[in-house]
């Protein structure tokens, strides 16, 4: 069977009409009759939550089944990883990444496209090292993406937003009636659907597409920069850029007509992205392809738009807008197809699900558990699922209850790779790490790793408790009012820290019990 | 003053005075690898300032 995996960045799930009427802070629908035609056909997973956060740990999951965040940040594949591309080349699968995640080709995340038989890069999306010219960017767009203070143009430092302004100029995006094909969404699903055209004629195959819309900047072309605002997408005043942050203080914070623009943006996104993963599902139906292909749309986390006056992600708690994320699998012999799914599941399970759909075995000691049971009809799947971000609170949810527990800042985190990666400047050049200790430390590897200690940083002070079934905004924190509620879910927390055997400093900086292990 | 800080910008000691302050907030990363890289900065009421050391940029900031 050929298995297609296409994600959509920063996609939120309530954004889709296949999940909600209408996202769940604003007051008019969002267009999606693409995605919406997708999960018609597919199983949509009604208790999808990410695994590590943000982007790249979120592909190490998919790719090589490893849940990084008990133990690493943000980084490269380790050389004793075995990502999906690599297995499934061995047993002479060919494999295709189509993507315009620039990530991939940054510091700190090597490892992840070199496996590929082929791989497609599209150029030019948000701060992707390309365009130097001209060294005066097109001010239309750099007035309302850049900051002259914190980007001057003449800068060549690394994450210069005016990177953006440049690449786009070079597509021709600058032009306020500039072609909606030429834009990033619109260029990865036109080559998908071309790449799915022109090889059919291979046995077996992997194809993963990993569109970094809707990730920001929300810079959209007509019609859909007009379509959820009275405003005027050209204003130089409104920015489709925002920075990360609470929303009412700092270089983050937006007023009103700000963030209803911002959120209009993010939402004509979403619709052009469906209009152009539309285009895949027609490559599908061209090809006759369904029958012999098994297609999962994800996407990695979603992204705060005001919600609990946080925008972007990162720093604030992980609520559910940011945790609980779409998931819709079409599974060619599968029995719940056009069916939603409610059992719980993780981005990790993506990689052991994939493999099984493969016909390879799924490499021991990996941390996902296949999704394959579920598709044919199982209804238990898995009684926990962890996420979050390296050196911040650690969350486990049981399918109804989420539990948010929180670090103690001052506690060290601890950083185990083969890579001296920086562990908080992901994007600069390396740095020797002369604390580090060498050791056999990771349980699921006898590799020797570097470890070398973090901060950790605060993302909830206290514990927070939210019964999502009762409360899906997640709006009444339950962690000091049911305390034996409060008390299962900290016990379903070391229970699964237990299962990953985490390691102890984890137990200690959360405050959680400790218990004698050999992984320091 | 609203003063917010990147933990990767940060010694231990730094960080630590930095937090003691009101309005400070620390971010992971706030999008100025370039500054971040090149030596101390800040953001100050939304705008990034940089200086030899943290001290220097909030005595700079607070003579503004």
């Amino acid at each position: 069977m050929n298995v297609l995996l296409l994600s959509v960045d920063s996609l939120r799930r309530d954004f889709l009409g296949a999940y909600r009427d209408r996202p769940r802070t604003l007051d008019y629908a969002v267009d999606t009759p693409n995605f919406d035609r997708f999960a018609d056909r597919a199983a949509t997973f009604e208790t999808h939550y990410a695994g590590s956060l943000p982007c790249m740990p979120a592909r190490r999951e998919w790719l090589a089944g490893v849940q990084e965040f008990l133990w690493r940040p943000w980084g490269p594949m380790e050389a004793f990883d075995r990502p999906i591309a690599a297995e499934a080349r061995r047993e002479d699968v060919l494999t295709q990444l189509v993507t315009d995640h620039y990530h991939y080709f940054q510091h700190g995340s090597h490892g992840y496209y070199e496996d590929f038989a082929g791989f497609e890069f599209v150029r030019g999306h948000e701060y992707d090292a390309w365009e130097t010219a001209p060294r005066d960017p097109d001010e239309r767009l750099y007035e309302r993406s850049a900051d002259r203070t914190a980007d001057p143009p003449h800068d060549p430092g690394y994450l210069n937003r005016t990177a953006y302004a440049r690449n786009a100029a070079r597509l021709g995006l600058d032009d306020p009636e500039a072609d909606e094909a030429d834009f990033f969404a619109p260029r990865v699903f036109s080559r998908t659907a071309d790449w799915l055209d022109e090889n059919r004629e291979w046995d077996q195959w992997f194809c993963y597409v990993d569109s970094f819309d809707v990730h920001e900047p929300f810079h959209c072309p007509e019609p859909y920069a007009s379509m959820y605002t009275e405003q005027d997408p050209t204003d130089e005043d409104l920015t489709f850029w925002p920075y990360y942050g609470p929303v009412d203080e700092g270089q983050s914070a937006l007023d009103d007509r700000d963030l209803d623009f911002v959120r209009s943006q993010f939402a004509g996104k979403v619709t052009m992205a469906d209009r152009w993963f539309g285009e895949v599902l027609d490559a599908l139906d061209r090809g006759d392809l369904w029958d012999e292909t098994a297609v999962v749309v994800t996407s990695d986390h979603g992204f705060f738009l005001g919600e609990h006056g946080w925008v972007g992600k990162n720093e604030p708690p992980v609520y559910d807008v940011l945790a609980r994320t779409p998931l819709f699998v079409w599974h060619p012999e599968g029995d719940r197809m056009g069916e939603s799914v409610d059992a719980l599941t993780s981005a990790v399970d993506l990689h052991p699900t994939i493999l099984e759909l493969l016909g390879v075995d799924v490499p021991e000691g990996t941390h996902g558990r296949s999704l394959v049971p579920l598709l044919a009809g199982a209804d238990d799947h898995r009684d926990w699922a962890l996420y979050g971000y390296w050196g911040s609170s650690v969350n486990v949810t049981d399918g109804r209850y989420t539990y948010l527990r929180p670090t103690d800042p001052e506690a060290p985190s601890y950083c185990y790779s083969t890579t001296m990666m920086n562990p908080r400047r992901h994007f600069t050049p390396l740095t020797p790490k002369t604390d580090a200790d060498a050791g056999s430390f990771l349980p699921y590897t006898d590799a020797p790793v570097w470890r070398y200690r973090a901060h950790s940083y605060e993302q909830n002070g206290a514990p927070l408790l939210f019964d999502t079934e009762d409360d899906p905004g997640q709006a009444t924190n339950l962690a000091e009012t049911e305390g034996e509620r409060h008390d299962a879910m900290r016990s379903l927390l070391v229970e699964a820290l237990d299962a990953l055997d985490a390691p102890n400093w984890q137990y200690e900086r959360l405050e959680l019990r400790t218990r004698p292990k050999r992984n320091g | 003053m609203a003063i917010e800080f990147c933990l990767g910008n940060v010694d231990p000691e730094t960080r630590r005075r930095l937090r003691s302050l009101p309005d400070a907030r620390e971010a992971t990363c706030l999008e100025h690898c370039g500054h971040c890289d090149a030596g101390p900065f800040l953001v100050v009421d939304g705008n990034v300032s940089v200086g030899g050391s943290h001290g220097a940029v909030l005595d700079g900031a607070g003579e503004r």
